[in-house]
């Protein structure tokens, strides 16, 4: 089991692009994805939007991420490191 | 009235054009969902009819998906993105599943035990953007309910209807497609609305501010859609209906006509070359500025870029290549970019306005943002730019490095003093300095201009052209804040008037003011479109028109049969008239004397292009 906390921080926080970003990101990984809230506990599993979208997590919240599985190291890097280039916005605005 | 006799509804015209065709109202419109109880040997097959509408939504949204990107651009179709996932979760699907198994429900009842548990979670969310995707869910749940029905189209209408609408929700924005959608009724949304400008664009005829009158359109009903008046007639009569397919059939063969002339300089008939310039909305419409013989652009619109970049800003190099693009397109006849003009409400829409807030010089108050009572009067445009000098900044280098692929001017929205021109022109020089610094080539000059669009501007004019380097009447504006009208609300646009005595005064003023300072003036605002405003344009001396790039063939061949001559005479008289109707009567005559082929329809109205476009 792979276990790190980021923090999301791009603007709008874990909405509906991002989440859906998010989402397709984790099903690409064999491995059990877990979120969870660092101030409330609340958890969602990373390859269901509704359960992301439901954590509500705005700028600033933490995020402990949690994978477990044949390629758990790999997702958890994935998904931290989506978080942390806030979904990829900023590079994808400059090659549209 | 008899239960089949002719209805005529009035509203806001937001797109302009003829169209009709069996009323289909929003398909998501207030669907009452029954509960029925199934014996034991149903449920299996519920359960796989429940699979399979999930299939037929999913592939609905995988083609919409495609058609609102190719529509609307790449950064709007994510929204579907999302739609799509929720009809891939698990967890949602497996708790309807369940439902409908244990309880032994109908899946429809399933969908929405689960739809409103979910909705119910969502109204509890503290943040507002994030509380907002509530709507999303329901986009979603009731294109499931629909695929229950056994509705297994993709495109949720059927082709040539007019869609009748409260407002439009995301999912049917990607539906407007102008070969099957022969036009649009909505209860709410003004000229400037996304819709609006949607309709516009694609050329679908569409009516607005009908909120109570939904209701008397039944479904099926013939309607027809008169988005030049602004006009509804439910179940036409005979005679309506030929009279309206008369005056398409007349548009058609005139369009062919204005098209085929497009390309050809525009002189009037006394020999006065006038010059049409194109209004520019969104990057695809470039190609338009050929089509429809436009000399170079008069104001390139640049919300769309903040649009695409939502909920972020958009970088400075997002900006150069979009400009760039414009520049090379329009050659040298050039390109004026006006910087962005956006109020706090619609940032806010977008999302962007956390972003904004973060680059202000003057720091947010800790108190919660609340929207704007009054944006028309509010931080908006130039006022928003200077309060974010770092976001002006930004688009104001991105122009001076477009201006290295071709001829580029700058337009500034909604000023009101001369120190807004003055701070504009010093951050212009800061943002030059900088860039020589890091080795950008930067042009000699620049030009700048002024928007005239508000009383304050009009009665600064000398001055205001004194200190720029053009002028741009921006009519819609000007005429709004002259006459205290808002057109987006349906209640008062009738008084909305841009023949009103206190408008032609007001440009009177400023276009003798541009010629005073030796300064060129064009005028960019609808009533150039349109082909009795622009003879009272010609008239006051205007040289310069600049319009949707639809308008162009009409306004071309307008244009060829004034004689400048009279149309100074007709406007002299209209200027000494102090009744709105003597103005409209004064200017009606002069027109049947000029003798144009033109279809009166057109003349009154403005220019509508036809239904179908014959290219």
């Amino acid at each position: 089991m792979q276990r790190r906390t980021v923090q999301v921080t791009n603007r709008l926080g874990l909405h509906a692009r991002a989440a859906a970003k998010l989402v397709q990101a984790a099903n690409r990984f064999r491995s059990a994805i877990t979120l969870a809230r660092s101030d409330t506990g609340q958890t969602a599993d990373a390859k269901s939007i509704l359960g992301v979208l439901l954590l509500a997590a705005s700028a600033g919240t933490h995020l402990d991420i949690t994978t477990s599985g044949e390629d758990e190291v790999e997702a958890l890097e994935a998904i931290c490191r989506l978080i942390e280039s806030k979904f990829g916005e900023e590079e994808e605005r400059l090659g549209s | 009235m008899t239960a089949n006799s002719e209805i005529v509804l009035r509203g806001l015209g937001i797109s302009p054009g003829i169209g009709w065709g069996p009323a289909v109202h929003s398909p998501w419109r207030g669907r009452v969902i029954f509960r029925r109880r199934l014996a034991p040997q149903e449920i299996e097959s519920e359960v796989t009819r429940f699979h399979r509408a999930v299939g037929i939504a999913r592939e609905q949204l995988r083609v919409l998906r495609q058609r609102m990107e190719h529509a609307l651009g790449k950064e709007h179709a994510y929204i579907l993105d999302a739609h799509v996932l929720m009809l891939e979760d698990a967890g949602i699907l497996g708790e309807i599943e369940t439902l409908i198994r244990t309880n032994a429900v109908n899946a429809e009842w399933a969908v929405k035990l689960v739809t409103d548990r979910i909705l119910a979670i969502y109204a509890e969310i503290k943040d507002d953007d994030l509380r907002e995707r509530g709507s999303d869910i329901e986009d979603v749940a009731n294109r499931l309910l629909r695929a229950l029905s056994g509705d297994r189209s993709t495109c949720a209408l059927p082709e040539g209807a007019v869609l009748v609408s409260e407002t439009l929700p995301p999912s049917l924005l990607g539906e407007l497609d102008p070969q099957r959608i022969a036009g649009l009724i909505l209860g709410t949304g003004g000229w400037t609305s996304h819709v609006a400008i949607l309709a516009r664009g694609l050329g679908i005829p569409a009516v607005s501010g009908l909120r109570g009158a939904l209701a008397q359109i039944e479904d099926q009903a013939l309607v027809l859609v008169d988005g030049t008046r602004g006009l509804v007639l439910v179940r036409p009569s005979p005679d309506t209906l030929q009279r309206y397919q008369r005056q398409r059939q007349e548009r058609e063969r005139h369009w062919i006509r204005w098209q085929a002339r497009a390309p050809l300089p525009t002189t009037t008939r006394d020999g006065v070359p006038i010059t049409i310039r194109a209004n520019i909305e969104r990057l695809s419409e470039l190609d338009d500025l050929r089509r429809f013989g436009a000399c170079g652009i008069g104001l390139l619109r640049t919300e769309f870029l903040f649009l695409q970049a939502a909920p972020e800003l958009p970088s400075e190099e997002m900006q150069l290549e979009a400009y760039r693009q414009a520049a090379e397109v329009a050659g040298r006849e050039g390109v004026a970019i006006r910087t962005v003009d956006w109020d706090e409400n619609q940032m806010a829409a977008l999302g962007t306005l956390h972003a904004l807030r973060d680059r202000q010089t003057e720091p947010a108050s800790s108190e919660p943002w609340s929207p704007e009572r009054n944006p028309a009067l509010g931080l908006r445009a130039i006022r928003f730019s200077l309060r974010a000098p770092e976001v002006l900044k930004t688009q104001l280098r991105a122009i001076v490095r477009a201006a290295a692929f071709g001829n580029l001017r700058i337009v500034l929205p909604l000023i009101t003093s001369l120190e807004e021109v003055e701070q504009v022109r010093c951050l212009l020089q800061t943002a030059c300095r900088e860039l020589r610094a890091e080795g950008i080539a930067v042009p000699d000059r620049l030009l700048v201009g002024v928007m005239i669009e508000t009383p304050a501007a009009v009665w600064l004019a000398d001055e205001l052209a004194a200190a720029a380097d053009f002028l741009s009447l921006g009519t819609n504006d000007l005429i709004q804040y002259l006459l205290a009208v808002d057109r987006d609300n349906d209640r008062v646009a009738s008084l909305y008037d841009p023949l009103h005595p206190a408008v032609l005064r007001a440009l009177q003023h400023v276009i003798q003011a541009a010629e005073r300072a030796g300064r060129p003036l064009e005028v960019c605002g609808e009533m150039a479109a349109h082909p009795l405003h622009a003879l009272v344009l010609l008239g006051l001396g205007a040289r310069i028109l600049s319009m949707r790039p639809r308008a162009i063939p009409l306004i071309k061949d307008f244009v060829r049969a004034c004689e400048l001559a009279r149309a100074r005479e007709v406007v002299r008289k209209a200027l000494a008239a102090s009744r709105r109707a003597e103005v409209r009567e004064l200017l009606l005559r002069s027109l049947q004397e000029l003798r144009l082929e033109l279809p009166d329809e057109v003349l009154l109205n403005g220019s509508a292009p036809p239904v179908r476009e014959v290219s």
